[in-house]
């Protein structure tokens, strides 16, 4: 018996997912690419960041300094590079802390269900009851620790929506015939977890890391614009964008460059995030 | 197409050298060429084709309601006069809906859930009625129309459509498609969601309808027998041409095109064991791969040099019968010769006897109730008793809710029986009898599934979904590799695609991957579960035959779930029909599809179309 193979159809659906990225993506993908080079090698670049030079405090953009400067007469472009690290860092942990979490949760309360499901979904119901934010401005102000506390409380609070969906997700899978399959050839459980549900759940996981990246860059920013998140003086986009409010009329840039930094950057992740779950959610769709 | 036509044939529909592209950021592709289509004035024509023949494509174009990026390249649509194609979004928008009405195959989705079933006709009325009707006109009309497709329980009118079920909510869309009165229905697959009793009296109401309305239809449907049933005349779609045209009952008994030829002699039937399967090699290819050749040519045991050089034409060659086969008159003979042998009764299939007369799987007075929302309890079994002998295959038939697919579950650990036991044999004699959700039940029976585009898992590449259950058993990693290579070879398929992704593969192909993963841990007894249902005809015909080819070469027992009775005749040895949870008729297949006894065998049998 043979089956011909030269003719085999390519589905049309196929072949646009693996043509070129849309250019609003390739712009993304530069744009997150040049934050994290910066993040790196930024501080080499960013070694005036503190340098004051108080004879030209809040001067708008020149050729010495490309942004302008400060109420201290430090350099704004410096600062904004100098601030990347801290704005990528924060963002990374607690997405990275999400992904884990919400796959190890999520899926083992899709898949094995019961009081398992139970015990995970109220207590996940638990912490949504409770405002994340503002229990980040508490415990950063009761207990101080800073941009690092933060971090830690909006790790905690960010994970359950994500369990949510990953659950969702795992449900989904759990019903179709390939997972039926595999228990019916004897596969174990938690390699089905691990090898077959965990692949399948992925584009929602690339997803949610993108949405939390974002979010939690937004919410980082506007506990500093509070004063709540790291040390005063150090170089952090929301930071700036509060204190620089001041000489909005003689250095608008000062304010406006980080706050432009933060939208870019989130706007960039989301983008990428949505391509990303398209991109490789399709191949399931191929049917003829 | 300018061929002579009977005096009173008055054109309604005619399509003329239509093309359809898609055009995507990678450049346009053909999904229509050259389409020659007319449809006379209260005439029935049927379309039939494969999957990917662009069949729904060609009623979507006639219909105005290609979906984004797929557009009209070429020719023409004219109904009663008017070019489609020249008027304005409105004035088609217009048209469609007011003249010419579409009906869908899946009833659980073409109707609106939030809308009562009478709303669903009374929006129809309103448009085509020059003035408002009332409330109360408009209910007394739907449940005129109602009882017009066979619906006469008059609180149907006020039900929503998940309250109903398959078969009326079809009887349903018929009724709003037909509200408009138009004088073209075009009805895409409507009876293909349905069982097989329904769908009899489908067809039959669509049939009756365009005869008292005078109206014409327009049947689309990859089943031969269900076109021949209904149409006057048929138009055979292969890679987006037609490859031959004719009427019904000529085309039945003398196709004219190898494709056709092929396409019938793979449609197995139910009346007889055919002694041999006959199947079309590979699959349908894309236009654009055979758009300078015969689109058939690379799937035709009697292609010639002359078929792979250029595009044939749509040639007549008898009276109102036109194939695109240059070749027919040298080939007609042969392919009669074939047919005439390929539908010759065979003998029943001997059953390999084997000494221990202990039965693969027994089921004794196996009950399943489901548990559903609101305290209520739906009894999926109740009380089912049944045995599969080693090395028999055992076909249990039945409609949507009969039970059958359950039964498969219990027989394979995946739901376990509320009442009842199901015992498998052992692999070797001395042990005791195992229950399905024994580990080393794993061993002894596996199944395969439905719908093979979703029970292989899509981020694993095949040779590793054939690798993983054997590793299960501690056999290394190499080891695991030689026997998935023997498993694809059992199965027809060439090694380099163990190292594909299912995304890659056809229907056909994806569901001879999931058979070797199920004979992967070696079991002696296979629980198909409608196994041929999702694929495409002339692929079905291919699976059926790897069944039987290894039925024999691995002593395998079989446990073939299905509703289609032609299936059951060509592979299974006993039949048990299931009813409601009841088995009500068992017996040797030849004897109860030829003389059935309890009133609902009877009914299944003479629902089977053709």
């Amino acid at each position: 018996m043979t089956v011909h193979t030269k003719d085999q159809p390519v589905s049309l659906a196929r072949r646009v997912v693996r043509s070129r990225p849309p250019f609003s993506i390739m712009v993304a993908f530069s744009f997150v690419a040049a934050v994290l080079v910066i993040s790196v090698v930024g501080q080499a670049l960013a070694g005036s960041a503190n340098i004051q030079d108080l004879a030209s405090v809040a001067n708008p953009a020149s050729g010495d300094h490309w942004l302008g400067t400060d109420r201290l007469g430090r350099d704004v472009l410096a600062r904004v590079f100098a601030g990347t690290r801290t704005a990528v860092i924060g963002p990374l942990i607690i997405a990275s802390s999400g992904l884990v979490l919400s796959s190890i949760f999520g899926i083992a309360a899709g898949y094995i269900g019961g009081g398992l499901d139970s015990t995970i979904m109220r207590t996940v119901d638990f912490f949504i009851a409770l405002p994340g934010l503002l229990v980040a401005i508490v415990a950063v102000s009761v207990l101080g620790g800073g941009y690092g506390m933060a971090i830690i409380v909006l790790s905690i609070f960010n994970v359950q929506g994500d369990i949510r969906i990953v659950r969702g997700a795992a449900i989904e899978q759990k019903g179709l015939p390939y997972i039926e399959a595999l228990r019916s050839l004897g596969v174990k459980r938690l390699r089905i977890m691990w090898r077959h549900m965990l692949p399948n759940v992925s584009p929602v996981l690339v997803a949610d890391f993108a949405i939390d990246f974002a979010l939690s860059l937004v919410a980082l920013a506007g506990l500093s614009f509070l004063g709540l998140g790291s040390q005063p003086g150090t170089p952090e986009w929301g930071g700036m964008l509060a204190v620089n409010q001041a000489i909005l009329f003689s250095n608008p840039l000062a304010s406006l460059a980080p706050g432009f930094a933060i939208i870019l950057l989130a706007v960039s992740v989301n983008l990428i995030g949505d391509w990303l779950y398209d991109k490789y959610t399709a191949p399931d769709r191929v049917r003829n | 197409m300018d061929h002579e036509r009977p005096t009173e044939f008055e054109p309604l529909l005619q399509v003329r050298d239509l093309s359809v592209v898609y055009n995507s950021r990678k450049g346009a592709a053909t999904i229509l060429s050259d389409i020659n289509l007319e449809v006379g004035k209260g005439e029935t024509i049927g379309i039939v084709g494969e999957s990917g023949s662009g069949k729904s494509i060609l009623s979507k174009a006639v219909a105005d309601l290609l979906p984004p990026g797929v557009v009209v390249s070429g020719g023409g649509i004219h109904h009663d006069g008017t070019s489609l194609l020249d008027l304005d979004r409105k004035a088609r928008a217009a048209y469609r809906g007011e003249r010419i009405t579409l009906m869908y195959q899946d009833p659980f989705t073409m109707l609106n859930p939030l809308m009562r079933a009478g709303t669903h006709i009374v929006e129809g009325l309103r448009r085509s009625s020059p003035t408002r009707i009332s409330k109360a006109e408009g209910k007394e009309e739907a449940i005129r129309r109602l009882a017009e497709v066979g619906i006469t329980d008059k609180d149907v009118v006020d039900r929503y459509t998940f309250e109903l079920s398959g078969g009326m909510r079809q009887r349903v869309a018929l009724a709003a498609a037909l509200a408009r009165d138009p004088d073209l229905l075009i009805a895409d697959e409507p009876s293909t969601a349905l069982d097989v009793t329904t769908q009899a009296e489908i067809l039959k109401l669509l049939s009756r309808a365009q005869q008292a309305r005078g109206m014409s239809l327009v049947l689309i449907t990859h089943d031969l027998r269900v076109a021949f049933s209904v149409c006057d005349r048929v138009y055979v779609l292969y890679a987006g041409s037609v490859l031959e045209v004719g009427k019904a009952p000529m085309l039945q008994a003398q196709p004219r095109h190898p494709y056709t030829h092929g396409l019938l002699l793979s449609e197995p039937t139910a009346k007889s064991r055919q002694a041999k399967l006959i199947s079309i090699e590979g699959t349908v290819p894309r236009p654009d791969e055979v758009s300078d050749q015969c689109g058939f040519a690379p799937r035709c045991r009697w292609a010639a040099d002359a078929c792979r050089s250029e595009r044939p034409i749509l040639a007549e060659y008898e009276h109102e019968h036109l194939s695109r086969c240059i070749r027919i008159t040298a080939i007609a003979e042969e392919m009669r010769t074939e047919r005439a042998s390929a539908l010759a009764p065979a003998e029943p299939r001997r059953v390999p006897k084997t000494n221990d007369d202990i039965a693969m799987v027994s089921i004794v007075d196996v009950h399943k109730t489901f548990a559903t929302g609101k305290g209520a309890a739906v009894k999926a079994l109740r009380g089912v008793s049944l045995e599969v002998a080693r090395g028999d295959t055992v076909g249990l038939v039945g409609e949507s809710g009969s039970g059958k697919t359950t039964l498969g579950r219990c027989v394979v650990g995946l739901d376990t029986p509320t009442q009842g036991q199901i015992l498998l044999a052992p692999k070797s004699g001395s042990e005791v009898p195992l229950k399905p959700t024994d580990g080393a039940a794993r061993r002894v029976v596996q199944i395969v599934f439905q719908d093979p585009y979703s029970s292989l898992d899509p981020r694993q590449k095949v040779g590793s979904a054939l690798m993983e259950p054997i590793m299960t058993l501690g056999l290394s990693r190499s080891d695991a590799y030689d026997r998935a290579e023997e498993l694809i070879d059992a199965v027809g398929l060439p090694r380099e695609y163990l190292k594909r992704h299912p995304a890659s593969l056809s229907g056909g192909e994806r569901q001879r991957i999931a058979i070797a993963r199920a004979l992967s841990l070696e079991p002696d007894l296979l629980v198909c579960d409608e196994p041929v249902s999702a694929l495409d005809v002339s692929v079905q015909a291919q699976i059926l035959k790897l069944f039987r080819e290894l039925r024999e070469r691995l002593n395998l027992s079989l446990l073939f779930i299905t509703h289609d009775l032609a299936v059951v005749r060509q592979v299974t040895d006993t039949v048990h029909i299931l009813h409601q949870g009841l088995i009500v008729e068992s017996g040797e297949v030849g004897k109860v599809m030829d003389s059935p006894t309890h009133p609902y065998t009877k009914r299944l049998i003479a629902s089977i179309p053709g």
